[in-house]
Order: structure tokens, then sequence, then C-alpha cells
């Protein structure tokens, strides 16, 4: 753990109202959208992040320090991810549902470090998030991590509390019912 | 020229192969399967612009009441917390201590007041008790000789239960018994608010009954 990071965690831990800030600052994003990924909703994804973010400021004590601190906040979101999608027992949203995702509060942040990208999101790429939103919440989770916040095998088992054997099927399924599904559309 | 991996097998790794996740053998093993196999090759192009689009995925931003709510919710329950542990803690040693001084100084203020003597006080209040419920009988005009032998063995019971709050009560007064009683009291309290698990001690009752 960088020592910029581990000295944010022992201001934390001294209730330094600050250090609290920083620190949701510094994760909600990758908290909200890990979360928007496992519940496919924009408002569960929300209470998942808020609730992640209490619990773990208030359990901050029994955090080792020895491992990573990220791993162990996601691990809490997607448990409490899956807690409440056990509550409701929700199913996956299909592409329809999309478009009428986002409610107030929320807006799509710059997808990548292309200079001159900024938001651009085409039919193209609707469509792709489309068929990406139908793979099933676990596998969503899988791709997140392993794309977006760029976890090695090691670090999604961790995360999500499976075995290394069962992360690295569920990427190679993800990835190719991804291209299946491309293919039928005439797409690649 | 193939290897003697198999197209499923080679499809299985693709994905670890793109990640760099695999045993250099394996991975070696697997370049040479692609080289000579179309198909996996393909497949492999595929994989590789999934990837590149999976990356670029957009994301959502957090809603701007995130921070708020989630500093509001940790930081008003430890406030609370403490002024309610320090109310509680004052409010208990205040007590503790008035219980203590007007134990020591009971006998004196009843004297100065031409009271009866303490010890006498719980024989007297069960008495006239007693005299108030046959007074309250008589005023009914009821048959008080039918309540009678009742009465009597009331007054047997509180006069054998008289006793006890007088020895106890002429015990604490003796200064060993009655310090005795008084430290081991504050000690008790005090132990039991300081060892109970809390992440702050400071403030605590056990700091107050210390204290004192």
């Amino acid at each position: 753990m960088e020592t910029e990071e581990r000295d944010l965690i022992r201001r934390c831990l001294t209730r330094d109202e600050r250090a609290y800030r920083e620190l949701i600052r510094r994760y909600q994003t990758a908290v909200v959208n890990l979360a928007w990924r496992m519940t496919g909703n924009v408002e569960d994804a929300a209470e998942v992040s808020q609730e992640t973010f209490i619990r773990v400021l208030r359990s901050l004590s029994t955090y080792d320090p020895e491992r990573p601190f990220r791993t162990w906040l996601f691990k809490i979101a997607s448990n409490l991810a899956l807690d409440l999608l056990r509550r409701r027992k929700r199913r996956p949203i299909a592409i329809e549902d999309l478009g009428d995702e986002e409610g107030p509060g929320f807006e799509p942040v710059d997808p990548g470090p292309g200079p001159d990208e900024g938001l651009r999101i085409d039919r193209a790429d609707a469509r792709f998030e489309g068929l990406v939103r139908e793979l099933p919440e676990s596998y969503q989770a899988i791709l997140f991590l392993r794309y977006k916040q760029e976890f090695s095998y090691e670090e999604i088992a961790e995360t999500l509390g499976i075995p290394l054997g069962t992360v690295k099927v569920r990427l190679h399924r993800a990835h190719e019912t991804l291209r299946r599904k491309l293919l039928a559309r005439g797409t690649t | 020229m193939r290897t003697n991996l198999t197209c499923e097998a080679c499809e299985r790794e693709l994905s670890a192969y793109l990640h760099g996740a695999l045993h250099p053998a394996v991975a070696g093993a697997l370049e040479s399967h692609v080289d000579a196999c179309r198909r996996c090759r393909l497949t492999l192009a595929a994989y590789r612009a999934i990837a590149e689009r999976l990356a670029e995925l957009p994301e959502i931003s957090a809603p701007a009441w995130l921070e708020s709510r989630v500093v509001g919710a940790v930081s008003v329950r430890p406030r609370l917390r403490r002024i309610w542990s320090g109310g509680l803690a004052a409010a208990a040693a205040l007590s503790f201590a008035g219980t203590i001084g007007l134990i020591a100084w009971l006998p004196r203020i009843a004297h100065d007041w031409g009271l009866p003597d303490p010890t006498l006080w719980p024989v007297a209040v069960l008495r006239a008790s007693l005299d108030g419920i046959i007074a309250f009988a008589k005023r009914l005009a009821l048959d008080v000789t039918f309540y009678e032998p009742i009465a009597r063995q009331i007054w047997a019971s509180i006069r054998a239960l008289e006793a006890l709050p007088r020895a106890a009560l002429l015990t604490l007064r003796t200064p060993e018994v009655g310090g005795a009683v008084a430290i081991g009291l504050t000690l008790g309290v005090a132990l039991f608010f300081a060892l109970r698990p809390s992440r702050t001690h400071q403030g605590g009752i056990g700091h107050a009954c210390l204290s004192l």
C-alpha cells in the first residue's frame, strides 16, 4: 500500500472528517460503478455505495494494513450488493431497459484517457454496453474489476470471495459470450 | 504446424493469455497453436477487440450527496455518544457522591433537625403505615376485630424484618465498614466502565468514578 494511502487511513482512524471526505472522493466512482455493474440500477448502486463507505469508516479499525485497501473496500461493496440482490431477488436488467437507467444526480464521466475523447456513447457503444449488461452480475463485476480497476486474477478472487479458477472460467465465458453475440449481430 | 493443443483448450486459455495470466510454457504452446490455426487466431483477435471495448465502457459518477451523507452518518454517532457518555458520567458521579455523603452525614443532620435516629426511620415508617391502614379500616366502619389476627401477624412479620435495615444501617455507620464499602463500590463501578469494550475510554464513567 502506498504511503499516502496509509497516512490517509491513519487519519481516518483518528476520526478526521477531512480524511473521511478525501477517502470517499478517492474511491466513490469505483465503488458506485462496481455496485452499478452488480445491481444494474443506479439507485441501488448509490444505496450500496453509501452503506459501503459507512461500514468501511466504522470498521476501519479492523482493517489489516498489510492487505490492499481497495480489495477490502470492494469486497465490502460486493457483499453489500449481493445482499441487496438477495433481498430483492432482482434479475439482471435487459437491454431494452437501458437508457432509463440514469436518475437524478448521476452523470456519465469520462470513460477513457484520450484527450479528445470526452464522453461519447454512440449507438455501437450503447449496443455493446447492452450486451455487457445482459451478462450475469457476477460476470459484470469481474469484467469491471479486471478492465476498469485493472485487478489481477488473485485480487478479483479475493474481492469476490471466489476461487481463482472460477475467475478464469468466468472471464473466458464472458469473452466468449460477447464474441458470439457480436457475431450474431454482425459486428465485432 | 499445429501443436498438440486442441482448439477448445486453446480457446479456454485465450482470455488468460490476453491478461498475461498464463504460465510462460502454456503461453508459448498457445502462441504456436494460434500461429498455425486460423480459427483460433480470429478468436484471439476478436477477444482483443472485446477487451479494448470493455476497457472503454462508460462509467457513472457518484451522486453529489454521497460524501456529505456518509460523513454525516459516521460523524454524528461518536459525537452523540461522547456527549451522552460525559453526561452519564457526571450524573453517576454526582449521585454516587451524594449517596455516600448522605449515609455519612445522615445521623448528624437528623440530630441537628431534632429528628429520631435514622436507624429507627424504617421502623417508624412501617409503624406509621400500619397505623394508617388500621385507621383507614376503622373509618370505613369495618369490623376491626375480624382483621385483628391478620394485623397481628403482619405486625410480627414487620418486627422480624425491621431488624434487617437497622442492622445494615448500624454496620454502615461504623467508619471502617462504611469506608470499605464506599471504596469497594467506587472501584467496582469504575472497573466495570473502564474495562467495558469502548473505542474511547476518555470521558467514560470509569474515569469519572476513579477521579472521585
